[in-house]
């Protein structure tokens, strides 16, 4: 097996893997995975704001 | 979540709503691993009405009394927006009549069965509901004959059966 097809394998197996452990948990808990999911996006989006509003501040400064 | 569930639950005991089902991505998640999805989509049946259009207000206003905030198109309770959609088309209807009754934290509530989720995702027809029907299939969380009879039912056959053959349709689109 080359080093190409063992990444491809292992890879797959954490895949898999990842999805059988996603797949086990209880519905409240894949809600409030979903939950924390959408806390961090809106982390991230209200991040991206304030960089773009800084950046529009310094262009209009400079 | 479990706050709209049981102002869902308690519609019904009010008689403001007939019944309801959740559906969209809240109730593929009972099914598969968690999915990003912002709000939940709770179908109900509304009481029979000698109304010429049956009209979503009395349930609007019966969920801001419990304390659901009203937020554009949904209510919101704690994070979660709820929107509240009717049995718009007879395969909605079907789901809703059908739904599965489940528990989400020792509160009872219903979900759409799979076949009825994944053709409801066949029926819209965005990107992300055919994804949805993939994920279905690859977790073998719907069984193919049950599928089929609802999409003969409802006049889905040929798009499950394009489906089947050719995921994407060429296209980002999937199939039309």
């Amino acid at each position: 097996m080359t080093i190409g097809e063992e990444k491809t394998a292992f890879n797959a197996r954490a895949k898999a893997s990842m999805q059988e452990y996603l797949k086990s948990r209880t519905w409240p808990e894949k809600i409030r995975s979903i939950e924390r999911m959408n806390e961090a996006a809106k982390i991230a989006r209200a991040a991206m704001r304030k960089a773009r509003e800084q950046e529009a501040a310094q262009a209009g400064r400079g | 979540m479990k706050a709209a569930l049981e102002a869902l639950n308690r519609l019904v005991a009010d008689h403001v709503i007939e019944n309801y089902a959740i559906g969209g991505a809240i109730g593929a998640s009972f099914y598969l691993p968690a999915m990003q999805t912002e709000d939940i989509d709770a179908f109900v049946f509304l009481p029979p009405s000698t109304e010429l259009f049956a009209t979503l207000s009395p349930v609007y206003e019966a969920l801001k009394a419990m304390g659901g905030e009203v937020d554009r198109e949904y209510i919101r309770f704690g994070p979660w927006p709820l929107q509240i959609l009717t049995d718009a088309n007879p395969l909605i209807a079907e789901a809703i009549r059908e739904a599965v009754d489940v528990d989400f934290e020792g509160t009872g509530t219903r979900v759409f069965r799979p076949e009825h989720l994944c053709a409801i995702a066949l029926q819209t027809g965005r990107s992300k509901d055919y994804a949805r029907v993939m994920l279905f299939l690859e977790h073998k969380e719907v069984s193919l004959e049950a599928l089929s009879e609802v999409a003969s039912r409802h006049a889905l056959s040929d798009r499950l059966t394009k489906f089947l053959n050719e995921p994407w349709g060429g296209s980002r689109e999937g199939p039309r």
